[in-house]
């Protein structure tokens, strides 16, 4: 009896799951479907009702975009320091609204997982509204995957009817233009123009001025001559505190080009943001050449005398900070970093290290890392597949492309946050464009912007802000200062930013995440000595090459010759 | 136990003496991080920055801790966390309950087959995107019912709630209230509940301190910022996202989060396990208690 219930219940559930697992499958797919298809259909109707009759819009590069007040959902992650991003409230959102007649309808998304929440919402059919706005840390695998698949709108077409600045970006910088287009030929996002002339030569080093007076010594210009300044710091003991608790350099491989060997190793060999170059034609990883290996000697000798920090391949930015300020800013040598301010926290102590050029090593090689294509920023804007009004999505977005709105998204209101000084000298050496009021409410708590979200274009860069009074510490005039310097020893090395076929970067993407990984681990090892540059040499290159180093560049050369050369 | 005379042995000596080392050692382990938030909560930012927090306060400031009180978003985060623990556990438990009750009893029929059932879905289960699919279907994307409603109910309390009714309610209670006219209803409200108060302060602490800490569901099913849970906003203060250093435009752009995170970064984390720093106290020896006996095997 009890037998005979258990198997009839035993069956039904059987019955039950299959049924179940069918009909999920059945609707899933059937939903889908619909979904895609009523979505493409909306917006081809749409394009065409538009055609037809203008809908109320603006002439294209008029204001304000819409006649009658339209409404258009945005989905951006919430910046956390951005206290209110509604009309009213947020001086941004005020202004735009009162210039185009466009209220927008927020969609904010968590800002710790963006892509994360992103990729869901694509994924699932998830409403994503109009417009996706800001630095979700997009790459081109992305576009293509979503644009394949029709979750992301091509816009080449909107650009080319509604958007006369966006056609104005792309001949004044066709590269970008080259850069954005996905193989299938269609525009699926708009990147940021990345105006910044010292970010691009950004890996820089650092020397402890204090130190190199109380030594009486010169800055170093050869790997030779800073292993000397190296011992004299851990010897000689120049914070004068009578112990020997000096640190030679220090760095973190979490921060801004702040590790350890990027900036030396350049004194051997050059090589780009992943440790690529292209010279004569051919791309190369500079990682497998005997140069790199030899630059690999060197560092490892320095660590051997105890001159680099072993905590330099762990530290966070905070951590190096905490090293840096030990003694209120008097431990270190020598250090590696972007700009004083992500490895100082003092301002004192920021004015204290100053800029190393390129070293020269025992060869006699000199060259300093110089992005070639830092114009080509993240990507700020998509249009999802399900938009209701994508016409006066391109339209709104078209508008985010002149000067205005961009340097009301980085630098607040005019006249209130920031304002155009009368004929003064900028960190770059012209006029200066822009000089802040009070302190620069980028990281501030503030209602005025949002973080720049909306930022694609600007006309000027941070290093056209006026310059500080002597005797302060002047962030944009010190980089703009030593990236002119390194500049002389750059040469035209770095690899583009290629757009793959969806499985062409899929596997790209697969083998640059496991090269670097590896490569990095292994650089961190040979400094070390956990590994042996003369014994260990041989298995590591085998090693990259059963990774795949041979493919991951053959990828990368087909897609220069196809496009760039 | 010492109130036993008999002696220690030499061995046992030397044993207890490293014994309490280590655990001392444990301990200082254990307590040196917390000390350690407490004081850089209350020093000064650079203080903090700078390494100069050992272990007392350096600079006392109260920056942070203003920081926090001034920040709307907080204050609805916590807000909103605070309603999503009440009524995420209060649905917990009263769904609990029924569900544990009735699995315990003998004279339910099927009961196993419910119970395997209640199992397999701790094994098995649709995935991420099914998931979402499903609460969209249902009507729940962005509403707090979506944090309330698929956590409703915990197969793992479930179990531990049916073996304690199992192992401490007998069938002849219920069959003695019956002969008296009792349903099983009033059964469970005036004899069974009173009865496992232990239980019951378990199923709470686990559901709360879950509804507390939870921020996954919220990160997929919200999208209004005014909904969002105290541990979402944390994480958008807190974290720092990997930056391609490529497409950096702005060299003061690297320093993205610094000065809201490092400025609150400790008082936040004070701030936000409080409420479980109080109330754990007082409910642990019920956790001690309430785990054991659901781990006895009915």
């Amino acid at each position: 009896m009890k037998k005979r219930v258990y198997s009839f219940v035993a069956l039904m559930l059987a019955l039950i799951m299959v049924l179940s697992a069918c009909s999920d499958s059945g609707s899933n797919s059937s939903n889908n479907l619909g979904g895609n298809d009523s979505n493409t259909k909306e917006t081809s109707d749409n394009a065409n009702s538009d055609n037809s009759d203008d809908g109320g819009l603006s002439a294209p590069g008029e204001l304000p975009i819409s006649g009658d007040k339209i409404s258009l959902a945005i989905s951006t992650p919430r910046w956390p320091n951005t206290l209110s991003y509604e009309y009213g409230e947020n001086a941004l959102t005020t202004w735009l609204q009162d210039q185009t007649n466009v209220e927008v309808k927020w969609n904010l998304l968590p800002d710790a997982d963006k892509l994360q929440k992103l990729n869901l919402e694509l994924s699932s059919g998830g409403d994503l509204g109009d417009i996706i706005m800001s630095d979700f840390g997009v790459d081109n695998s992305f576009l293509a995957t979503y644009g394949s698949q029709n979750t992301l709108l091509p816009l080449e077409d909107l650009i080319e009817k509604h958007a006369p600045n966006i056609q104005k970006q792309f001949e004044q910088y066709p590269e970008i233009k080259t850069a954005v287009t996905a193989p299938d030929g269609h525009i699926y996002g708009l990147v940021e123009y990345g105006n910044c002339y010292n970010c691009n030569r950004a890996m820089r080093f650092w020397i402890n001025s204090d130190f190199l007076e109380e030594l009486d010594m010169e800055m170093p210009t050869t790997t030779e001559e800073f292993h000397q300044y190296l011992k004299a710091v851990k010897e000689k003991d120049p914070n004068g505190n009578g112990e020997a608790d000096e640190i030679g350099m220090t760095g973190s491989p979490k921060s801004w080009y702040a590790n350890v060997h990027q900036f030396i190793l350049h004194a051997f060999r050059h090589f780009d943001g992943n440790g690529l170059y292209i010279r004569n034609d051919k791309v190369t990883a500079a990682y497998s050449t005997e140069e790199w290996r030899e630059g690999l000697r060197y560092l490892n000798t320095l660590y051997k005398d105890g001159l680099i920090d072993p905590s330099a391949f762990t530290n966070d930015e905070s951590q190096m900070k905490q090293t840096v300020e030990l003694n209120n800013g008097n431990t270190v040598g020598a250090v590696a970093g972007g700009g004083q301010h992500v490895f100082a926290a003092n301002e004192e102590t920021r004015k204290r290290y100053d800029i190393v050029l390129p070293l020269k090593g025992p060869d006699g090689f000199q060259s300093a890392f110089r992005n070639d294509y830092g114009m080509i920023g993240a990507y700020k804007f998509m249009i999802p597949a399900s938009a209701k009004n994508p016409e006066a999505a391109i339209k709104w977005i078209d508008f985010m492309y002149t000067e205005e709105p961009n340097a009301r998204g980085r630098y607040g209101v005019p006249g209130e946050h920031w304002e155009v000084p009368q004929g003064s000298v900028a960190a770059n050496g012209d006029t200066a464009k822009f000089r802040i009021l009070g302190k620069d409410i980028w990281q501030e708590p503030q209602s005025a912007h949002w973080h720049g979200a909306n930022h694609v274009w600007s006309r000027w860069g941070s290093d056209a802000r006026e310059k500080l009074p002597e005797g302060q510490f002047d962030l944009e005039t010190d980089l703009y200062e030593a990236a002119v310097a390194y500049d002389k020893y750059a040469s035209k090395v770095s690899v583009p930013k290629f757009f793959f076929e969806p499985d062409n970067a899929m596997r790209y993407n697969e083998l640059r995440e496991a090269l670097k990984k590896y490569y990095e681990a292994a650089t961190a090892d040979f400094i070390v000595g956990n590994r042996d540059v003369e014994k260990d040499w041989e298995t590591y290159i085998s090693e990259l090459k059963n990774i795949g180093v041979e493919e991951f560049i053959e990828i990368q050369q087909a897609e220069y010759d196809r496009n760039w050369k | 136990m010492s109130n036993s005379k008999l002696a220690l042995t030499r061995s046992d000596k030397i044993f207890y003496f490293f014994n309490d080392l280590f655990l001392l050692m444990a301990l200082l382990a254990v307590l040196y991080p917390l000390i350690y938030i407490v004081s850089a909560s209350f020093s000064d930012r650079l203080a903090v920055v700078s390494g100069k927090v050992v272990l007392w306060p350096v600079d006392f400031s109260l920056e942070g801790y203003v920081a926090v009180f001034k920040d709307p978003r907080i204050l609805l985060g916590y807000m909103n966390t605070l309603f999503y623990t009440v009524a995420g556990t209060s649905i917990n438990v009263v769904l609990t309950i029924m569900a544990a009750y009735p699995l315990s009893r003998k004279t339910m029929v099927g009961r196993n087959m419910i119970m395997y059932i209640f199992a397999f879905t701790m094994l098995f289960n649709g995935g991420l995107i099914p998931n979402y699919l499903l609460i969209k279907e249902l009507g729940m994307i962005d509403t707090r019912w979506a944090l309330l409603l698929p956590a409703g109910l915990s197969v793992f309390n479930v179990i531990i709630a049916r073996t304690f009714y199992q192992t401490t309610i007998s069938q002849e209670l219920f069959e003695a209230a019956s002969i008296d006219g009792c349903s099983h209803v009033r059964f469970v409200w005036n004899i069974v509940l009173p009865l496992s108060k232990a239980i019951t302060a378990v199923l709470i602490l686990f559901y709360g301190v879950f509804h507390w800490n939870s921020y996954f569901n919220a990160f997929i099913y919200l999208k209004s910022d005014h909904l969002y849970p105290l541990q979402i906003v944390l994480r958008d203060i807190l974290v720092q996202n990997q930056i391609d250093p490529t497409t950096i435009t702005d060299p003061v752009s690297m320093m993205r989060k610094q000065g809201l995170g490092e400025l609150m970064k400790f008082s936040i984390i004070i701030i936000a396990s409080l409420p479980v720093w109080i109330v754990y106290p007082f409910v642990q020896k019920h956790f001690v208690k309430g785990v054991m006996i659901g781990s006895i095997k009915g």
